[in-house]
């Protein structure tokens, strides 16, 4: 019995260990933007679509391309294979993963928060038609 | 008010009959009261609900809840799934649906002793939910959630927010109840197990709970494929599992749940096991309390789509409470009995190498791999509370660990069919394994031959074909025996298939880009694909405008149209287009045709020009234009964000002599596009438009205008579209749905089985 134990133990201390040093060098580091041009490895960035640089789609190479700021608002150019995701343009966030590749940050994947989850600003809500009871 | 007061009476009744029930336990008589309180809560709960569902039908906006997630645009059933569309309302359809579970399990315990702990336990959970609400409530008028804006008393916005289009599918009617109905049953092995360790009956709880346990196992299941079949058929996310933390947070107690079901077959047949799956019974459920408080405290913000936004410090705290509290009974009893539990420890302990020794074994690897589940989802939350970096996790890792596990225990499942219970039968096992393993090993190298390459995919292949032939020996001994006993085969074979289907779908997928304008056809894959044109669907709504593009899809005689769908919408004030993926079914494969991007061909003549560019007019070789210079006026329009850039224009005529005109165009910023504003340059016969801007993002010194040409008072050439859609291969994808259903009636079948009237019968057989 005691063996069993000491076997157990020892099986799930490797795993353990097995899995932590998987994830740990698995684990992408959230950057801003000068950040992860010094790092230049995959990290991802949060913020938002900068509205006034507008965005692109271009259907010959399959590019979606846009201006984001980040938290700390640094600007920079996003470069994406693939179309736009769905909920892009309402979406307050967005979480991108990719590296830079010169001053273009080229993004596997673009992350928008799932389309049910908002919550209603008192902006919108100002800008409905308004009558009272 | 109403509707707040049914809340706070919810929480009161739940409150008294918790209490109520867990003081029945020593005095028997105060039970029918305990109950009686239940039920009231349980009226409550309805009448909250009826209320809340009454007034998101007659568009009662004044409330923030039904502002927030409803419409007057929406259709019935929608308006009914804008019920449970955002936090406090998956509360309510949480509290609900738990409420009803109890009403079975107050059936199920009412003469066995169970019902008081078990009932006051679950109660609490209940009440714990409604007292969620109280804080966060569906039933907060507007006035009073935006209390600083001096919104009046009464006031009612004309229309709600809606519901995303892209939820808008008849899906969302099904995947978030079938998963709550999963996750309120998981309360009943852990309410059960607390009785159990509370009144030291640590044999006889689990014939209560084996239906329990098989039934909610399988309809948790069921829920989180759903889901994953809604995200590949209409949302167009591509696949059906993508190791979302928020996923992943409904598939750790559902594995846990797996692995218990095992475990519970053990104890049954053996004896033994008696603390595993009183533990397990408790997790289950602690990891849906703990999925409840990923998924809402929005803590996984970052990282995961589906996450909520933070719902308020009161509400955390409270999530933070609610796990605490339920993690803490378990740890707490589980100590407290350890000892006792020791003493009526049956003398048979596991046999080596027998049918609970390898069922033992599949468990460990089911809860290795929920282990790994729950440390990659946790990891970015845990990363922050100690104050590290901001990390997310590389998904890649889950597939690596699920590889080597799902080839262990499928080789397991295999050779367990032949191993006997109590008995440690080696040899004769692996005398009996041999012909399954060789036709494995022998059709695998036939798939080798046919393009199976990667190495891990030729061992998790054979490992499920073992499975699969292994479990159809057995299914068709035991197929005109005893249908009830074909459960754990058909399980089996479909967790065979799911892995077969994962394998080849996700590993052999292909994908090509298509461009088509209208009737142009192109092939790709051994198909010829042909855009035949689009149709508007969907007409009676004014807040939208619905095209379904339809693409033929032809090889030799056998011809099929798809039509994914591209729409725009109020929703985002038609930014940007919704698109939906077309789906050509065949048994061997899926033909996904994903939507990308539409855009008007013009068949005009047209010129390409830079700032201080000169050509020839095609039309007109006696000109020369060039572009002097841009004008910018930004105005934001009614539909999203449009411009009106003029192009200032130079036109040189034969004789030297020039002019200077502007063109302007009302440019979509998004798209850089604009519907031709037609200018005839005076003295000439050309007209002329700006279409377009092609920017190049390096350089702005290199945007190039897109002009086009007619002759004076020549009708304007129509515009054609150019569809552009990935089409994507997915073999044997059918092989995931179908292992699915196969997982789910192999867990529902033997139910009967466990019931009371089915052990009476079973001991008589046995």
């Amino acid at each position: 019995m005691k063996t069993k134990y000491i076997i157990g133990i020892v099986a799930v201390a490797i795993f353990a260990a097995l899995a932590i040093f998987s994830f740990d060098s698995s684990k992408i580091e959230y950057a801003s933007f000068p950040e992860a041009k010094d790092k230049a490895k995959v990290v991802q960035v949060i913020g938002s679509w900068d509205q006034t640089e507008g965005q692109e789609y271009n259907s010959e190479a399959n590019t979606f391309s846009f201006s984001m700021v980040d938290e700390l608002g640094n600007k920079a150019r996003v470069v994406s294979t693939g179309s736009k995701p769905n909920n892009f343009d309402v979406a307050p966030m967005v979480v991108i993963k990719g590296k830079f590749e010169g001053n273009d940050f080229h993004a596997s994947n673009i992350l928008t928060k799932c389309p049910s989850k908002y919550e209603g600003e008192f902006e919108e809500l100002e800008g409905t038609q308004l009558y009272k009871n | 008010m109403f509707g707040k007061i049914l809340i706070i009476l919810t929480v009161l009744f739940g409150l008294l009959s918790t209490i109520l029930y867990l003081v029945s336990y020593k005095k028997d008589h105060l039970r029918k009261l305990g109950r009686i309180f239940y039920y009231l809560m349980t009226a409550g709960i309805v009448g909250a609900s009826i209320y809340l569902l009454a007034n998101i039908l007659g568009h009662n906006f004044q409330f923030t809840y039904i502002w927030e997630y409803s419409s007057t645009e929406l259709q019935n059933y929608f308006l009914v799934a804008s019920f449970y569309s955002g936090q406090q309302g998956s509360f309510m359809l949480w509290m609900i649906v738990l409420a009803i579970v109890g009403l079975f399990l107050i059936n199920g315990t009412k003469n066995n002793g169970y019902e008081s702990l078990a009932m006051g336990f679950f109660t609490s959970i209940i009440f714990y939910i409604a007292l969620i609400l109280i804080f966060k409530s569906p039933f907060d008028y507007v006035w009073e959630t935006f209390s600083g804006e001096g919104l009046e008393a009464g006031f009612m916005p004309a229309n709600g927010r809606g519901l995303n289009p892209i939820l808008q599918n008849y899906w969302i009617t099904i995947h978030p109840p079938i998963l709550f109905i999963g996750y309120s049953m998981m309360a009943v092995p852990f309410v059960l197990a607390l009785a159990a360790l509370i009144k030291k009956e640590y044999k006889t709880w689990i014939d209560i709970l084996m239906p329990w346990a098989l039934s909610g196992t399988a309809i948790l299941g069921l829920g989180i494929m759903l889901g994953g079949f809604w995200a590949y058929e209409t949302l167009g996310w591509g696949g059906f599992w993508a190791w979302d933390p928020v996923e992943n947070s409904s598939l750790i107690p559902w594995m846990i749940a797996v692995a218990l079901v095992h475990t519970l077959m053990v104890q049954r047949r053996t004896g033994g096991l008696i603390k595993t799956n009183l533990i397990l019974g408790m997790l289950s459920f602690i990891f849906v309390v703990y999925a409840t408080f990923l998924t809402r405290s929005g803590i996984l913000g970052d990282t995961s789509v589906h996450s909520f936004v933070t719902p308020g410090a009161i509400v955390y705290t409270m999530l933070i409470f609610f796990q605490i509290t339920y993690l803490g009974l378990g740890i707490f009893y589980i100590a407290y009995r350890f000892k006792d539990i020791n003493k009526y420890l049956s003398k048979t302990t596991i046999k080596d190498f027998s049918k609970e020794y390898s069922l033992t074994l599949g468990s460990i690897l089911i809860l290795a791999m929920a282990a790994i589940v729950i440390m990659g989802t946790s990891w970015p939350a845990v990363a922050e509370l100690f104050g590290q970096q901001k990390v997310a996790i590389e998904i890649s890792v889950y597939d690596k660990f699920g590889t080597v596990f799902a080839i262990v225990f499928l080789l397991i499942n295999g050779f367990s069919l032949y191993q006997k219970w109590m008995i440690g039968n080696l040899k004769d096992v692996f005398g009996k394994i041999i012909l399954p393993f060789i036709a494995s090993a022998l059709l695998v190298v036939l798939l080798a031959f046919m393009g199976l390459d990667s190495f891990n995919f030729i061992l998790l292949t054979f490992a499920a074909v073992f499975s699969l032939l292994t479990n159809l020996e057995f299914l068709i001994r035991n197929l005109a025996k005893n249908p009830k006993k074909l459960g754990p085969y058909l399980s089996h074979f479909g967790v065979a298939f799911l892995i077969l289907g994962t394998v080849a779908s996700g590993g052999y997928e292909a994908t090509q880009q298509i461009r088509l304008t209208e009737n142009q056809t192109k092939s790709a894959f051994g198909y010829d694909f042909t855009f035949i044109g689009k149709n508007r669907i969907e007409q009676e709504f004014k807040d939208r405008e619905k095209y379904r593009y339809n693409v033929s899809i032809k090889k030799g005689n056998e011809e099929k149209v798809v039509g994914p769908i591209i729409y725009w919408s109020d929703f985002n004030e038609w930014k940007s287009p919704f698109l939906e993926p077309g789906v050509f079914v065949k048994v061997e494969k899926d033909i996904y045709l994903a939507p990308k991007a539409v855009e008007a061909a013009h068949t005009s003549p047209e010129a390409y020009l830079r700032k201080a560019e000169s050509t020839l007019v095609p039309i007109d070789s006696s000109l020369r234009i060039s572009i002097t210079g841009f004008d910018f006026d930004q105005v934001s329009g009614v539909r999203g964000n449009t411009a009106v850039i003029g192009t200032i224009l130079k036109t040189q005529f034969a004789d030297e002599s020039s002019r200077a005109d502007t063109l302007y165009s009302m440019l979509d910023v998004t798209t850089w596009e604009s519907q031709p504003n037609w200018y005839q340059i005076p003295d000439t016969e050309v007209e002329i438009s700006m279409i377009r801007l092609v920017r190049d993002m390096n350089d702005v010194q290199n945007t190039k205008a897109h002009l086009v040409f007619k002759k004076a008072g020549m009708p304007e050439p129509e515009p054609m579209e150019i569809f552009t859609f990935d089409v994507t291969i997915k073999p044997f994808i059918n092989l995931v749905w179908l292992g699915t259903i196969l997982i789910v009636v192999g867990f529902l079948l033997p139910i009967s089985k466990y019931t009371a009237k089915g052990r009476k019968n079973n001991i008589t057989q046995e």
